[in-house]
This record gives C-alpha cells, structure tokens and sequence, in this order.
C-alpha cells in the first residue's frame, strides 16, 4: 500500500520541479532583458534641439518654432513623450526671456522621433529679445533649457522620467 | 549514487527557487511579467515538489537549508550582475533584497514541503 501510494510522488515531484525550474529561468530571464532595456533606454535616451522658424508675425508679437528630436537607443520597452516645458534665456543666461509648455501631449517616441514645439514671444519677453537683437552686432544666440517628462510602459507599472533638454541656437538677423 | 541525486536535487530546487525569489525583488519586480505574489507562490511551489521527493523531517530539514543557500547564490547573481555599478556605491540596496529573498525563501520551502507531505499521506 506504502509503495504504491509512493510510486505517483516521484514523477510528479520531478515532473513539477523540472516545470518550475523552466519557468522561473524563463521569467527572470525576460525580466532581466526588460530591465536591461530600461536601464538602457535612460542612458542612451538623447534630445537636440533646433529652431526652424523665427519670425515677426505681428508689430508686439513673435513666432519660434524648434524642432526636439529625441533619439532611444532600445526599443524593448514603450515610451512615450508626454509634457515638454523650457525657459529661453539668452546664451550667456543673462536675460530671462520666458517659460514656454507643450501641454499635456502624448507622442509614441520611436527610435528617432521629432517634435515640433512653438511658442509666441509678446510684451517684456519680446522687448527684452528686441533689445538682445540691437545689442549684439551679428547674431543672438540664445539658449533653450527645458525639461522633458517621458512615461516609459513597463510590465507592471508606468515608470515616469524627467529629462534635462538643452539646445543653444542662433536667432537669423531680419532680412536673412 | 544517493549523494549526487541528493545534490542534483537541491540545486535544483534552489536555483528555480532564487530564480522565483529574484523575481519578487524591488530591482526586477516592475519588469517582470508576474507580479510579486505570484514569485512567492513560484517558490512554495518548488516547496512543494521537493515534499514529494524526501523522506523524514531531518532530510525535509536539509533539504531546505540546501535550497536556501544555492537559492540565495542564485538570488544574488540574478540582481547583482545586471547592476555591478549600484552594488559598488549602494550595497546595502541589494543585500537587503538578498536578505529578505533568503528568508522569505526558507520559510516558503518549508511551508511547500510540509504541504507537499501532508498531500502525500505522510
């Protein structure tokens, strides 16, 4: 009786060990490789910035538009773009020319994906940057300094990240 | 002969079990596709088959403390190497999830086991 109540125990305690060893090797294999990708992903993860559109649209108002191109290094794990705010100060930092925002957005971010930001310049900003522009006897460059909030979808949860996004660009003189 | 299946055994069982355990672990549970309680199930489970495969309570005994260790050397290899650099400025991060992943899996296989006898008739 002791025997035969024995002889089941062997083949499902070996049967569901083996099954158990596959399963968790599997498991933490593909958890490592997610956290991998992560871990990648935030070191690799790259903004640049470039204006592509300066322009006096009124007599007290201006139009800038910046091209952000954000480059992710490994695409295991989905992310996505979902606020994007900077300040614009002029290159040396000392004058303060604004806060700008995105709002609320949410673009897919695929290897190298562009997004397109304006903001229109009015009142003390647009005197200040007018005054920059007299000053300087060529070009005015000024710097972009924003912040980027990217929500990467991981297995369990939604991990959200804030990126420093830097540029310096070079405002065209009027008439170029 | 009964040696080498003893130790075939316990690695076994201990390396699904840290590989469960590992799993449960603040590093690795967000990337995970289980979620934490599943892990510890994982490991009750591993508990459970080596009841079926041992004798006695002292062999159950040494049994378990086997899988413990070759559980624990799993557990730390699975969260130290995909993070060399953490553990040389923050070591106190991983040995805590080490710690806690040894003891939680002790308790587990032991639990498992006592199950997996009871199932048994034993």
């Amino acid at each position: 009786m002791r025997s035969k109540e024995r002889s089941w125990r062997y083949p499902v305690g070996i049967g569901l060990l083996g099954i158990l060893l596959i399963a968790s090797l599997v498991l933490l294999t593909i958890a490592e490789q997610n956290y991998k990708a992560f871990r990648e992903a935030l070191q690799g993860i790259e903004f640049t910035v470039r204006l592509t559109l300066f322009e006096q649209s009124a007599p007290q108002e201006a139009r800038l538009q910046w091209a952000v191109t954000v480059t992710m290094p490994a695409q295991k794990v989905p992310a996505s773009l979902e606020l994007l705010d900077w300040h614009l100060y002029s290159a040396d930092g000392s004058t303060y020319l604004g806060y700008y925002t995105s709002g609320d957005v949410q673009i897919a971010l695929g290897p190298q994906t562009e997004v397109p930001l304006e903001a229109t310049m009015r009142g003390p900003n647009l005197e200040k940057l007018q005054r920059l522009q007299e000053e300087s006897p060529q070009e005015t460059a000024l710097l972009f300094q924003g912040v980027a909030l990217v929500m990467f979808q991981l297995p369990q949860r939604e991990e959200r990240k804030k990126f420093p996004v830097v540029g310096v660009f070079i405002l065209p003189k009027e008439g170029e | 002969m009964k040696f080498l299946r003893w130790l075939a055994l316990a690695l076994a069982a201990g390396i699904a079990a840290g590989a469960s355990s590992a799993l449960q672990t603040q590093e690795l549970l967000d990337f995970s596709f289980v979620s934490g309680n599943i892990a510890y199930a994982l490991v009750a489970l591993v508990g459970l088959s080596v009841g079926f495969l041992v004798r006695g309570v002292q062999e159950g005994l040494l049994m378990a403390l086997s899988i413990t260790l070759v559980g624990t050397i799993t557990l730390f290899l699975a969260i130290y190497l995909p993070n060399v650099e953490i553990a040389a400025t923050a070591p106190e991060l991983i040995l805590r999830s080490v710690w806690w992943g040894a003891l939680s899996m002790f308790f587990l296989t032991i639990i498992g086991m006592v199950v997996g006898r009871i199932l048994s008739g034993e």
